[in-house]
């Protein structure tokens, strides 16, 4: 099978020619809007946004980065033009590729997140730090640094006074 | 009417107190264990006590085959805590676990003989592989449904009559139903009247840690620098407030929520999952989701719970459990309080009606109407 590879043709657009598709369901919450920011801050735009190019209106409509394309927003990172790669899909390969660029992706594993983090503060990084650029709250930054487990924050609670039903 | 009476001890005194009054009364102590903190802990004090008298207790553990790596870990781990003092009894047999996440696989066979190449994990070389107690006399609480995890533990308590056996529950922050069973009915044992066990022909189940409040238990651990379930770890650092940290099953219709998170704690329990039953990757998308599996909002398309309702009934992908439904849902009332109730039944294909409907009138209703006599 031969893959195509339209990131190789990546080109420049217009902010203003490159919108929003009427069907995308994802959501992303404001905290990670701040980490996608943060992330095109600290590592440049590397992944172009994938449209259609509707020639009636002259615009590229959105199949996948819609929230990257928000960031280029003046109220965000205000960046013009754009990185766009444009796709000839028909509407339902359209749809259908949303879903599988939303979709198809990993989560990571709650123990070795926290590794990242540990390794972090071990190379000298400030819980702030971490907190900005790995776009979590410092609430999660300790919950994450505890190595020792639940079970410590009970050590010093005292037991509670034992009951019994009679009649 | 029995009341709740303070001793000025502290539950862990009271627990060794009790513990050290049941391995009096009783030849053969028994304790159940889960995996989850609170058996865990039984499991200690039930241990110790038993080594201070060179005397064994058997800790058993009834194998779900669909759980959590670390509780399987866990219960390993108790098993060799106190070696020639803990007797492992860890059953592998097959019975029928409900599987709320499916409509076309209501029920998971666990351990199903011959299909030992879709198993969680194999067997276990030092399990106990077969039923121990004789299959001729044994009893089934309700044989439509088949041989399901409570029989297994009902036999295996007649197997081991006159035993005590030991369970982790306690009354404090749990559902109501458990503050009734540890509070509600007193049992004669060791000559005394208890009100913290039930019995069931000649085999008490007890309760010694029921006065224990989640800190107890934690307290505890730390001091005993007992193993316990990566689970809970792993929950604390996804944010989760102390009293909602459980391990609980994974698939059965109170529990299958566990599973959104799995793939974050056990890729690799998610993944054998996926093969082995049906159903599991749609809760672990929408297990969280108030419109699909809570039935907590009305999908935007519907115009009331009932038309919902309607709708379900009709395309419900499981038709030979649609008659059940329907006979049971025309004894109901017939309003959107009760409709919703009705629809969650039907997403999570509960044709054993192990969620209830509460069939009264709509309190909302009740609430309109006061307001229109009173403003």
């Amino acid at each position: 099978m031969t893959i195509d590879m339209p990131c190789t043709r990546t080109q420049l657009a217009p902010r203003e020619r490159v919108i929003a598709n009427t069907w995308n369901p994802n959501h992303v919450s404001p905290d990670k809007m701040e980490l996608l920011k943060q992330s095109i801050v600290d590592n440049g735009f590397c992944f172009p946004i994938v449209t259609i190019h509707d020639d009636e209106r002259d615009l590229y409509v959105i199949i996948d980065g819609f929230h990257r394309r928000l960031i280029c927003d003046p109220e965000w990172l205000d960046i013009d033009p754009i990185p766009v790669v444009v796709l000839g899909h028909d509407i339902s390969k359209r749809q259908i590729a949303t879903v599988q660029f939303n979709k198809a992706r990993g989560v990571h594993q709650v123990d070795l997140d926290a590794d990242i983090i540990r390794a972090l503060v071990e190379q000298g990084m400030t819980d702030a730090d971490i907190a900005t650029h790995l776009g979590i709250d410092l609430d999660t930054v300790h919950r994450y640094k505890q190595v020792t487990g639940v079970a410590e924050l009970f050590r010093n609670s005292e037991y509670s006074l034992s009951w019994e039903m009679v009649d | 009417m029995p009341t709740q009476r303070f001793s000025g001890k502290t539950v862990l005194e009271s627990a060794r107190e009790r513990m050290a009054f049941v391995f009096d009364a009783c030849p053969e102590v028994i304790v159940s264990i889960s995996g989850g903190k609170d058996s865990t802990v039984l499991a200690h004090i039930a241990l110790t006590e038993a080594r201070s008298r060179e005397r064994r207790v058997g800790l058993f553990f009834l194998d779900e085959e669909v759980m959590y790596q670390s509780s399987v870990d866990q219960a390993e781990c108790l098993m060799k805590l106190f070696p020639g003092v803990g007797k492992p009894m860890w059953l592998q047999v097959p019975f029928k676990l409900t599987n709320a996440t499916s409509v076309t696989e209501g029920q998971l066979d666990c351990w199903e003989p011959g299909k030992h190449q879709v198993w969680m994990r194999p067997k276990r070389s030092d399990a106990v592989k077969a039923k121990p107690w004789d299959v001729n006399t044994e009893t089934t609480r309700n044989r439509a449904k088949g041989f399901g995890f409570y029989d297994a533990i009902e036999n295996l308590q007649r197997h081991h009559a006159g035993a005590a056996f030991l369970v982790g529950l306690r009354a404090a922050g749990e559902s109501p139903n458990r503050w009734r069973a540890v509070t509600k009915y007193p049992i004669e044992f060791g000559g005394r009247r208890v009100y913290w066990g039930t019995r069931r022909e000649s085999v008490a189940t007890l309760y010694p840690i029921y006065d224990w409040n989640t800190h107890d238990v934690w307290r505890y651990i730390w001091d005993a620098k007992l193993p316990y379930s990566k689970v809970y770890d792993w929950q604390f650092r996804k944010g989760y407030p102390i009293s909602a940290m459980r391990v609980s099953s994974l698939i059965h219709e109170r529990a299958f929520k566990s599973i959104c998170d799995l793939p974050e704690f056990e890729p690799k329990t998610y993944d054998r999952l996926l093969k082995r039953i049906k159903g599991i990757a749609l809760a672990q998308e929408a297990g969280r989701s108030a419109k699909l599996f809570a039935c907590r909002k009305l999908p935007k398309n519907f115009s009331s719970w009932i038309t919902y309702r309607e709708w379900l009934l009709r395309t419900h992908a499981d038709r030979e459990r649609v008659p059940i439904f329907e006979k049971r849902f025309a004894r109901h009332l017939v309003n959107e309080f009760v409709a919703r109730q009705q629809c969650r039944q039907l997403i999570l294909n509960d044709y054993e009606n192990n969620l209830t409907v509460d069939s009264s009138p709509d309190p909302r209703e009740a609430l309109i109407r006061y307001y229109d006599e009173v403003l």
